[in-house]
């Protein structure tokens, strides 16, 4: 029976009309991760006398007689979409634009079903209440449960800001480098994830929740009207379908301290071309033209804080990395227990005495040492590691000449132990 | 304003310390057991008297250090400076000359450091520098071999050895009369406490701006006063160390107020944005605030949040830690401890056992984990979630041969998973029960270096390591403090190698999910492989260090098949087999760099391509081809110069639409005076597609100047100050023949900011 029902849907929201029904939807059927969320963009046309309520996610659905389509069976139903991810909006002609945030609890009743036999297809229905007395309508979306690669949409379902060092708001002082910050960003589908790291600098206006969402989260017409700030930096990267990627922030050269105040540093990722997203206005009747529909995201990106202050003076030096650079450990190195820790780093022809210096993230000093010019590597105390125990530390070099002026200086890298005891 | 903690969380912590207590009391024998021994004497030259900063000091052994013995580390304060002694038979000699001492009372700390690396303390001095004209003031005939020029010395010592007087001992504790035997001995009462706060007040003001189109915002014109404020703490007494740090961040503008996306305008204007309190007694740590826990791969790894942890070293080879925490992270004075919410909370422990006596040799933990989560994002992160709740345990199995060489790290985890009815999802609708299921998650990870250190040639060394990795997840698996991909089984090989500077990694992973093969759901199953290259050009060409035209290389590889591997049956796909994946992804990037005295270059190519195969989609492939290059300058020590280009092309086969952007972005940094500097940048992207369909163009451009000033010396005589004006302008146009827009809008502003910090 569920079967026929589905077939039905299926023929009807692809054979354009059916029954009485005039609200069309693309895409009207996508694949989605069977273990967790996934988000697609869709638009409803035609929306003539109608409004927009609530959606339902669910395993069948029933003739909605004596409304029009097919509705939700209730004793099947697996949720509803919550009012915190509802980025449902009026958009260009007569149309609606939804974005369907799949939530892991609707995923795993999906997954339940289908492990117990039933076939593994589910729904998404929104309802419109006619404003004129008429019936209301139910508009199906087919979903079929799949992994989390290939052939399913790409959207973001977890973005997570970090500096790496378990706080979640930074103060540094003006002129000192930050660790470098990255996102780590859990997806669905395959693609290309494009954007910018922007910075809002002391003074200015904060964003608005709207100014934070992904690009392809909002209508076409209203893709442009998102305020900007600063760039620091581009990226354009390719994202393979293995569902997570770390996303590193810009060089720490480029993100800037030297004001005093609050920042804020944003990700904004524009639309990406991603077949499984697309939303084609002609077949619905809200337009011309297929709106790009890759990383979409059904919420508002989160940004992070870091406050700038006075209070150290640096004295006027150049903090370029160039001619001087760390090389062991990595930045973010996890590194082995128990054994001896080198800091090696490149020599530069004009410095006389090098400083290597080792401090926690409030930067308090753990161990600095003093190495003459030939020395290009500083091989740490057996008590280092218990000194830095769990927390995340950082070390940089700095140059200085024959009269102990700082000729130049490494940013910051950021290190930790691996816990092994 | 602050709000105290509750009872409840009061009580927890009672508790908590009660626990602590206890076990530390029972190791405490064990902790006041320890004690220097002192094998190896040592006097000083600066005992008894204070030196200048440039002025040579001697350490002097009473008897030789034997080769067998190892070497002499040397700290003052916590910076090392073995370095710059030199050895002459019985006596080291400190060049002051590299390196000018630090002005103040500070702890000359010397180690014996075994040729195993192993460093342990012998002795500690106190070592009393003053300025040379107070020297020659009260010890005239102290300074009178002193070189010349030392005010140049004093200001860049003084500065970089830290803070010598914040690091120096209490002098009450280590009388100057004493002897350098009796400091030998008084290492022992160490106390040493400091504080540093910090307070910063801000006014921004926005005196002018335009936006278009109108209407004008609100806020047009501002001016506001911020506060930014801090206080850490570090205190030394005896076995009991504390370091802990409280930031705080004021506003008079609301929604730059901490809380304000989650309270609106309830959110307090001053708040907590953050705190670490680290307390350690002998080896036992206490952790309260903001921190990470968790090293269970699929149980908890890496939880970040605010709570509670004690780690309790016990009988040698044992060790516990517990945690609990806020289920995510969070800023603000409420549920200060992040243990409030009961119902949004995470509770762990973690025993670990040292099965051998080498530290590292043969560990085993063990773990487990209770946690509810409420459907919210928290601070930095967003996500599509609901409400969850798990417990679980876990163990993990670390091991590692004597060389470390050979690595072995295993893990099994079993975690039961409840989706409690969230009424957020239900909305007064009956829901399909969800039961409580137990599934289990494995791994296990083996690497060995079969070279390390390895000399092909007299300066040619080779490094060779191979690993493996091994990971399974059942389906419907979930811990909640950890991130994994359920249903999904992995191998993992991958060969890392290196010559010199040369490196070169080779992966090969393979992946499937649907492992309980529901006929109806797609199983899917995903093939990779990764080829990466480094390599200066300079080694490659074998050519000396003096090659700097030669640029440093890179390049990678990566290919990515995945395939549905057969069509589900009633699951949809079958209707339209397009559905069913076959893709085939290739990523590749080129890199070049080059660095030549005052000038760096670089240059990047990324190309990606994606074949769709399954049938009716053969021809939905993509191409995307990105260009960067970049130069920087610097000019002089305090000017710098950057230039950005790139430019993006994708290609779609299935329409033939090819969109291109480019974006030129300059920038500038320019200290001018020791006080004042500029910065300016422009960025310039400018998008479309090659048949002129759409077109946009961004122009953001930024410049600002900035006054900084300082009066009075370190501590709370200190002020600091900053004056910045800035101008900026955003320009955005954008228009599209499809879909009919036309979009222009363009901002300005002007805003001037003053900063003092006090202390």
């Amino acid at each position: 029976m569920r079967r026929l029902l589905f077939l039905a849907v299926f023929f009807i929201s692809t054979g354009a009309t059916a029954h009485a029904q005039t609200i069309t939807v693309s895409p009207n059927n996508v694949n989605a991760y069977s273990q967790g969320a996934t988000s697609v963009l869709l638009t409803f046309g035609s929306l003539i006398n109608k409004r927009p309520a609530e959606a339902t996610w669910c395993g069948d659905l029933i003739p909605a007689v004596p409304d029009l389509g097919f509705k939700c069976n209730p004793i099947n139903t697996f949720g509803r979409l919550p009012a915190r991810y509802d980025r449902s909006i009026q958009s260009g002609t007569n149309a609606f634009t939804d974005i369907m945030s799949i939530t892991p609890q609707v995923a795993r009743r999906a997954y339940l079903d289908a492990a117990q036999g039933a076939t593994s297809t589910f729904f998404y229905v929104r309802r419109f209440i006619s404003t004129v007395g008429g019936p209301d309508e139910y508009v199906p979306v087919t979903i079929r449960l799949s992994g989390h690669g290939a052939r399913v949409p790409l959207s973001l379902t977890e973005v997570k800001l970090t500096w790496g060092v378990g706080k979640p708001v930074l103060f540094v002082k003006t002129m000192e480098k930050l660790p470098r910050f990255q996102a780590e960003i859990t997806f669905t589908g395959t693609g290309r994830l494009k954007g910018r790291w922007e910075l809002v600098k002391p003074g200015e206006l904060p964003p608005e929740p709207r100014d934070l969402l992904t690009e392809a989260t909002l209508p076409i017409e209203e893709r442009n009207t998102q305020k900007r700030y600063t760039e620091i930096s581009r990226f354009n990267v390719y994202l393979p379908p293995t569902g997570k990627i770390v996303l590193p922030g810009p060089e720490v050269w480029r993100v800037d301290d030297s004001l005093n105040g609050l920042y804020l540093v944003l990700l904004r990722i524009e639309a990406s071309d991603d077949k499984e997203g697309d939303t084609d206005l002609a077949s619905v009747g809200a337009g011309a033209g297929v709106v790009k529909g890759g990383a979409v995201a059904g919420f508002s990106l989160p940004v992070l804080r870091y406050y700038v202050s006075n209070g150290h003076y640096q004295p006027a030096a150049t903090t370029t990395t160039s001619g001087l650079s760390q090389v062991s450990p990595d930045e973010r190195a996890v590194l082995p227990s128990a054994v001896t820790l080198n800091f090696t780093w490149t020599s530069v022809t004009k410095a006389a005495v090098y400083r290597m210096e080792v401090e926690d993230l409030q930067g308090i000093p753990i161990i600095s040492a003093i190495l003459t010019s030939e020395a290009n590597s500083y091989r740490a105390p057996s008590w280092l590691e218990e000194k830095v125990g769990d927390s995340v530390a950082r070390w940089r070099v700095s140059g200085f000449d024959q009269a102990g002026r700082l000729l130049i200086q490494t940013d910051w890298r950021s290190f930790r132990f691996r816990r092994e005891r | 304003m602050f709000q105290y903690p509750n009872k409840k969380d009061f009580n927890r912590l009672t508790l908590s310390m009660a626990g602590v207590a206890l076990v530390l009391i029972s190791a405490s024998g064990d902790l006041l057991g320890q004690g220097g021994t002192a094998e190896i004497k040592i006097e000083t030259s600066f005992t008894d008297k204070p030196v200048a900063a440039t002025e040579n000091i001697e350490l002097r052994l009473k008897q030789p250090l034997q080769e067998s013995d190892g070497r002499l580390g040397i700290l003052i304060g916590t910076t090392d400076v073995s370095r710059l002694f030199t050895r002459e038979g019985l006596r080291l000699r400190y060049n002051p000359k590299l390196w000018p001492l630090p002005v103040g009372e500070t702890l000359v700390t010397v180690y014996l450091v075994s040729k195993d690396d192993m460093w342990r303390e012998i002795a500690r001095f106190t070592l009393q520098v003053k300025e040379e004209s107070e020297l020659a003031r009260t010890h005239p005939q102290a300074n009178q071999d002193l070189p010349g020029n030392s005010d140049e010395w004093f200001f860049s010592g003084a500065a970089y050895f830290g803070n010598p007087k914040t690091s120096a001992v209490n002098p009450s504790s280590e009388p100057e009369s004493s002897t350098s035997s009796d400091k030998q001995e008084a290492k022992t009462n160490n106390h040493r406490m400091k504080i540093t706060p910090s307070l910063t007040l801000t006014v921004p003001s926005q005196p002018a701006q335009s936006t278009f189109p109108g209407p004008q915002p609100e806020r047009a014109t501002f001016i506001e006063l911020n506060m930014q404020a801090s206080m850490a703490t570090e205190v030394n007494h005896g076995a009991f160390t504390s370091r802990s740090a409280f930031e705080f961040a004021g506003t008079s503008f609301h929604p730059e107020a901490l809380r304000f996306e989650t309270l609106g305008n309830a959110a307090p204007r001053v708040d907590l944005a953050g705190y670490q309190i680290h307390f350690q007694v002998g080896r036992a740590k206490f952790d309260v605030g903001h921190f990470s826990h968790g090293s269970q791969r699929h149980l908890i790894n890496g939880f970040s949040s605010r709570g509670l942890q004690v780690t309790v070293p016990f009988l040698k080879r044992f060790d516990f830690t517990a945690a609990a925490m806020n289920g995510t992270q969070l800023v603000g004075y409420d549920n200060f401890f992040g243990l409030s919410k009961r119902r949004h909370q995470m509770r762990s422990g973690t025993l670990g056992v040292e099965l051998i006596e080498r530290p590292g040799g043969l560990r085993v933990e063990v773990s487990a984990l209770n946690a509810y989560f409420q459907p919210i994002s928290g601070v930095n992160r967003g996500v599509v979630t609901d409400l969850q709740r798990s417990n679980g345990i876990a163990i993990r199995f670390i091991a590692n041969d004597k060389s470390q060489r050979f690595h072995f790290e295993g893990g099994f985890t079993r975690s039961l998973f409840a989706s409690p009815d969230d009424l957020s999802l239900s909305q007064g609708t009956t829901l399909v029960a969800l039961p409580n299921l137990t599934r289990n998650a494995q791994y296990l990870e083996m690497s060995y270096e079969i070279l390390r250190n390895y000399s092909l040639t007299k300066t040619k060394k080779a490094n060779l390591n191979v690993s493996f990795r091994e990971e399974g997840v059942a389906p419907l698996f979930r811990s909640l403090g950890a991130s994994t991909q359920a249903d999904k089984i992995q191998y993992e090989l991958s060969v890392n190698g290196s010559i010199d500077e040369i490196s070169a990694q080779f992966g090969y992973a393979n992946f499937h999910d649907n492992l309980r093969r529901i006929p109806s759901i797609l199983r899917s199953s995903t093939a990779s492989t990764h080829l990466g290259l480094a390599v200066p050009a300079s080694a490659l060409l074998n050519r000396g260090r003096n090659s700097a035209w030669l640029p440093r290389l890179g390049y990678s590889f990566a290919r990515v098949h995945a395939f549905g591997v057969a069509i589900p049956v009633n699951g949809g796909f079958e209707l339209d087999l397009s559905t069913v994946p076959d893709l085939v992804g290739t990523n590749q990037t080129f890199s070049a760099d080059w660095q030549v005295r005052r000038f760096t270059w670089g240059y990047n190519i990324n190309r990606s391509f994606q074949d769709n195969r399954q049938t009716g989609r053969e021809s939905s492939d993509q191409s995307v081809l990105v260009n960067t290059g970049r130069v920087g300058v610097a000019a002089t020590s305090r000017l710098n110069l950057n230039f950005d280009l790139s430019a993006e092309s994708a290609a779609n086969k299935e329409t033939g639409r090819i969109d291109r952007a480019y974006r030129v972005g300059p920038s500038i940094t320019w200290q001018l005076t020791r006080h004042m500097g500029v910065s300016a940048s422009l960025a310039n992207t400018i998008a479309g597609d090659a048949a002129r369909t759409s077109r946009s163009r961004n122009t953001g451009f930024d410049v600002s100047w900035t006054y900084r000033f300082e009066r009075g010396s370190e501590g709370l005589k200190r002020v600091a100050g900053q004056f910045f004006i800035r101008y900026a302008n955003q320009y955005s146009r954008a228009f599209d023949r499809i879909f009919a827009f036309d979009t222009l809008n363009k901002n300005q502003t002007l805003t001037a900011n003053l900063g003092i910090t006090f202390f």
